[in-house]
């Protein structure tokens, strides 16, 4: 079993799109729970009239 | 990185930010593969042989999703699916040259598309409301969007390349119809550089769909600018509000809504004269142009009150005022 409780700490300066954090993630992912990937998003109420 | 920046289309820009993420992206793996080398045994040759591919070829939008899914792994310590996560990368294909439409299916099944939900399903707040779109709305869409990038490729070469240099993947699903859930026009995220996801039943002609190509596509080459660098300063947690988006938005997401209609508004600008369209949507196309001049300045309105731009951010929005100062000036009005 190689899944445990403890985590990796990577370097973020080499993570894809890390350090701009612009869009992508923050400064110091840290994890599932950490920043996510920021989509850009159309959205909008369903039936305008109920908005 | 240097960037080159410009407000219209450029397929070289489009083609150097592509070469730069796969680059970037060949690294990290090298890196990534260095932290996991005492959990997981890659062959060599294999990892050699991918990472030249991915430096020397166009990767699929699910290849890069992929990479996401194997930093967050990695972080916790899950060197199984970390090992499965490697080996998808290796085993990836190149993207073809063509832009393919594929549908959302669904993501309890059908892992692709769970992977691209995971991407754009971003704001916990506002969850991603998708769903399977009927085989008739996929066909119609698909029809939509194969007659709006006819359209583009005669009446706006230039967009035309940069959407063909951006773009792989076109994924077509449907928003909810009921009263009072969100929906979505179409969504892009930076871990699926390279795919758009769009709302098969909101498009009604070629000329939503140019513009739906448009706005999409930009959001992607917007995130090319971002490799490196960033668009505003403000932090995220400052809201205020967008053109849009009936939600409050950070500064970065009404920097991107503003530049974005500028965007579209090029686009529609282009078709509107086009022999191809009918009177009536030549007048829309008119209509369509008004709604996106008034939604950019807003934007910019916005920006200019609260934007900590960044040197390239502020280059960028201000080429693109002076294209949309210059088209209010300019620009033939059409009689339909």
């Amino acid at each position: 079993m190689t899944t445990t409780n403890k985590t990796t700490k990577l370097d973020p300066s080499k993570l894809l799109g890390y350090t701009s954090s612009a869009k992508v993630g923050g400064k110091n992912p840290t994890g599932k729970n950490g920043p996510q990937l920021q989509a850009k998003v159309g959205v909008k109420v369903g039936d305008k009239n109920n908005v | 990185m240097t960037t080159p920046l410009s407000f219209y289309p450029s397929e070289s820009i489009a083609r150097k930010f592509d070469q730069t993420t796969r680059e970037r992206l060949a690294d990290s793996l090298t890196y990534l593969a260095d932290v996991c080398s005492e959990a997981i045994e890659l062959p060599p040759l294999e990892l050699d042989q991918a990472l030249d591919r991915i430096r020397t070829q166009s990767i699929l939008p699910e290849t890069l999703a992929a990479y996401y899914e194997l930093v967050n792994a990695i972080q916790s310590n899950d060197f199984d699916f970390a090992e499965s996560l490697f080996q998808e990368i290796l085993e990836s294909k190149p993207a073809g040259a063509a832009l393919e439409v594929i549908p959302f299916r669904s993501p309890d099944t059908d892992r692709r598309s769970k992977r691209y939900l995971n991407q754009v399903d971003t704001d916990q707040k506002t969850p991603f409301n998708i769903f399977p779109a009927s085989q008739d709305d996929f066909d119609r869409a698909e029809q939509l969007i194969n007659e709006a990038l006819d359209l583009l490729e005669t009446e706006s070469p230039d967009l035309f390349a940069e959407i063909k240099a951006l773009l792989k993947r076109v994924m077509l699903g449907s928003g909810p119809t009921e009263k009072g859930l969100h929906t979505f026009d179409g969504a892009s995220a930076p871990g699926l550089w390279g795919a758009i996801v769009l709302n098969a039943i909101e498009p009604k002609d070629a000329v939503d769909m140019a513009q739906t190509l448009a706005h999409e596509s930009c959001h992607n080459l917007l995130f090319g600018y971002c490799i490196d660098d960033r668009l505003v300063n403000n932090s995220d947690d400052e809201r205020h509000g967008s053109p849009l988006r009936i939600d409050p938005r950070p500064l970065d997401g009404i920097y991107h809504a503003t530049f974005v209609l500028a965007r579209m508004h090029y686009a529609v600008a282009t078709i509107a004269l086009s022999q191809e369209l009918s009177p009536e949507l030549k007048q829309k196309a008119q209509q369509e142009m008004e709604q996106r001049k008034i939604g950019f300045y807003d934007g910019l309105s916005t920006l200019k009150n609260h934007a900590d731009f960044t040197h390239q951010g502020k280059a960028l929005i201000d080429a693109a005022e002076a294209y949309m100062n210059d088209a209010v000036t300019n620009l033939p009005q059409t009689s339909a």
